[in-house]
């Protein structure tokens, strides 16, 4: 289905509040791309693409001139999944360091120099960042780890059977939205920041992973894999009381990646057309959603 | 022998143009001009005209895959649900959603088992069915090699033909067993690179410096560089180059064979269907030389086993950290659109029956998920999808216990699936005979037709 019966859908067969915009493509290369991120009050987009040389490199696009440059011009490892504070000085992301060497980086200010997270493996993965920039959460060896940028002092968050991975750290910082096979499946969790309650969001068979917060903690947008196709889904995230899973993007191909804009009405994320990967944004409001899944 | 318009062969250093393209069309696999064809011995109408190996570099889980086991323990089956197929039985990972729909095109093999858990060693191994002659090394030629051997070639294009982003590597060395081995380079393929977004790169060819390769039908360009390959060709060291290239640039200098090597020749909609990577835009680069009558296709995954390695990284099967994550990420939705648009682009051409597809790797991964969140190596059982070429679609064959550990029906060595191979291939027993190679191979029962 194409990106504009999708919004077709969205104006039209839901019935909660909503309104709508045509999809944008920001991005027109096709390259393969992963993790964007809204900064600067969603003026600039931060994500992965692949690249010749590195690999992997950090691009960040204005929004409004749509045009892209290397985020990190002298970086010559790969490096992928850049993330930011709310104020976006502080920072975290990950660079390939060598044979199964893959190092989480973060910077406590701009200018400032970047530092490894010291891990007992070193391989670490998925990176989130508290809204103040104090706290990395991040996935190591399956399990979720909680780092204080001042004391340089780990901590587990998660750590139970199966795997815990794609820690999204809410705008209040605290609670963290993630993915757990835990079950068998593999689901999204929520649990407060310090550790605590615990508590299950998705219940459906197939992955939902890869959660994200929109900006008044109220939704998660995650990407919702159904029959092996990769979608975009959202759902409202209550205190106790979670909303039905609504699908947001409706495309035989793969949707993945998503992330919220900060001011709540737009979703991003890597859609698949035509088998080129390019970053489409879309405009939503009220529900926030298109379809019940 | 090779011709290039009406250029006429004057001394250069000794060696004139045309005793250099004389020397290229000594090796067995180079002749005369001749039209696009590659396959020039005669064969008596094999299953499979073609070949394509898509070589799975690293060793891919077979419980990601195509064997996964959703009743183990979760320590053991890992976190992907599964999902049914038309293939009565047969289910696979939920990220193969396309191979599930046409799992009628394909067979599986479930019981596949290698001699080793060494990646340079057992990737020979596979590659060529056999041990090296003394340790990792003096291996025997690869499969493709033989099938090189034995349908030579007259044509423009050469007879093997490996799409791959280099010489295949693992972090300890170079992979011995990859090309012609003890027969000599003579018999390696002729290497291509393809990128993620379909331009083509021929290494032999980057000594000549500027070379694009629409400019190749420019005349003035060719006597340049022909003029600086014979300089080469009179370098000793030079000389392993100049086969290659001698094989490389015939095949540029004819015009349907640059045509065949232009994916931008391609519909963007069928471009489309493999998808923006490295190992899909080789799939469509494979299917491409089968159109053009390529005998042995081999696409490399990756140059590197290695899923993490720095700025070496190109992403291949040996998930020792974030198998689950790359298997979600990029290995399990490239791989499931690249081969799905493989066979459907076959089958609507009417090639698949005539081109044998093989998807396998060197070895499987552990079952039970390591402390780091991985797989390590497993020798012991692994997964391969066969295709088309004399296949007996929609089966199973072989199975691996209820953990994935090993096989409980008789394993299948690579010996068998080489033997498979050249059977398909053309190269039957009596031919296998006189080259002395896999004389009592077996071929894989129940199969093939």
């Amino acid at each position: 289905m194409s990106c504009c019966r999708c919004v077709a859908l969205l104006l039209t067969m839901t019935s909660v509040t909503l309104a709508a915009g045509p999809p944008i493509r920001l991005t027109s290369d096709g390259r393969n791309k992963r993790d964007p991120v809204y900064i600067d009050s969603g003026r600039r987009i931060i994500y992965t693409v692949q690249s010749d040389a590195p690999r992997l490199v950090l691009m960040s696009l204005e929004r409004k001139s749509l045009e892209s440059r290397r985020f990190a011009s002298q970086a010559t490892l790969p490096e992928l999944k850049a993330v930011f504070s709310r104020d976006g000085r502080s920072s975290a992301w990950l660079r390939m360091t060598g044979n199964d060497q893959l190092a989480l980086l973060v910077r406590a200010k701009p200018g400032a120099a970047e530092r490894a997270i010291k891990t007992a493996k070193s391989v670490a993965w998925s990176p989130s960042m508290t809204p103040d920039g104090r706290h990395v959460v991040f996935n190591l060896a399956g399990q979720l780890v909680v780092h204080e940028l001042s004391t340089g002092k780990n901590r587990s968050l998660a750590n139970s059977g199966g795997r815990n991975d794609w820690p999204a750290v809410s705008p209040d910082g605290r609670r963290v939205a993630f993915g757990s096979s835990r079950s068998g499946d593999v689901e999204l969790y929520v649990v407060d920041f310090g550790g605590g309650n615990l508590r299950r969001l998705t219940h459906r068979k197939g992955l939902d992973m890869r959660p994200a917060w929109s900006s008044d903690g109220r939704r998660l947008a995650f990407t919702s894999v159904r029959a092996g196709n990769y979608e975009i889904s959202v759902m409202s995230v209550g205190t106790a009381v979670d909303g039905e899973v609504i699908n947001v993007s409706r495309d035989a191909e793969r949707d993945d990646f998503v992330a919220w804009h900060p001011g709540g009405r737009r979703l991003l994320w890597v859609a698949e057309r035509g088998g080129r990967q390019d970053l489409l944004e879309v405009e939503v409001s009220g529900g926030g959603g298109a379809q019940r899944d | 022998m090779f011709e290039v318009g009406s250029f006429r062969s004057h001394d250069c250093h000794g060696v004139t143009r045309r005793a250099l393209l004389k020397f290229g069309a000594g090796l067995p696999m180079v002749s005369s001009a001749g039209g696009l064809s590659a396959a020039g011995a005669a064969v008596d109408s094999p299953a499979a005209r073609s070949v394509i190996l898509l070589w799975l570099w690293g060793g891919p889980s077979h419980l990601d895959t195509f064997d996964p086991k959703p009743e183990a323990p979760l320590e053991i089956r890992g976190p992907f649900a599964t999902l049914s197929t038309r293939t009565p039985g047969l289910q696979v990972t939920e990220l193969f959603p396309r191979l599930a729909a046409r799992s009628d095109r394909f067979s599986i093999i479930r019981s596949h088992r290698n001699h080793t858990s060494i990646h340079r060693v057992a990737g020979s191994i596979a590659l060529s069915g056999g041990k090296g002659a003394s340790g990792d090394s003096d291996y025997g030629p690869t499969v493709g090699s033989i099938v090189q051997r034995h349908r030579g070639g007259d044509g423009a294009l050469p007879p093997f033909v490996s799409i791959t982003p280099g010489p295949l590597k693992t972090a300890l060395g170079s992979v011995e067993g990859a090309g012609g081995g003890r027969w000599g380079q003579a018999y390696d393929p002729v290497s291509v690179r393809c990128s993620d977004m379909g331009a083509v790169d021929i290494p032999s060819l980057r000594l000549l410096e500027g070379l694009q390769l629409q400019r190749l039908s420019d005349r003035r360009l060719l006597l340049g560089l022909l003029d600086r390959t014979t300089a080469l060709a009179n370098d000793a060291k030079s000389a392993a180059w100049s086969d290659s290239f001698a094989r490389a640039y015939r095949l540029l200098t004819s015009v349907e064979g640059r045509r065949v090597f232009d994916l931008s020749r391609e519909r963007p909609e069928i471009r489309g269907r493999y998808g923006s990577s490295v190992f899909g835009q080789g799939c469509l680069l494979a299917r491409r030389l089968v159109e053009a009558e390529v005998p042995f296709v081999q696409v490399n995954w990756s140059q590197y086993v290695e899923n993490i390695y720095g700025n070496r990284t190109d992403f291949g099967w040996d998930t020792h950290w974030l198998n689950f994550e790359h298997m979600a990420d990029r290995h399990g939705p490239i791989l499931d659109r690249a081969v799905s648009a493989l066979l459907d682009d076959l089958a609507d051409r009417g090639l698949l029956e005539q081109t044998l597809v093989v998807a396998i790797g060197e070895f499987g991964r552990t079952p039970k998920i390591s402390g780091n969140a991985g797989r390590d190596h497993w020798p012991a059982v692994y997964s391969s999808l066969w295709a088309g070429g004399g296949v007996i679609p929609g089966q199973v064959i072989g199975q691996s216990d209820e953990r994935a550990y090993a096989p409980v029906t008789e394993p299948i060595t690579p010996e068998m699936v080489v033997t498979t191979i050249l059977q398909q291939a053309g190269v039957d027993t009596e031919s296998r005979a006189e080259l002395r190679v896999f004389e009592e191979g077996r071929v894989i029962e129940g199969l093939v037709s």
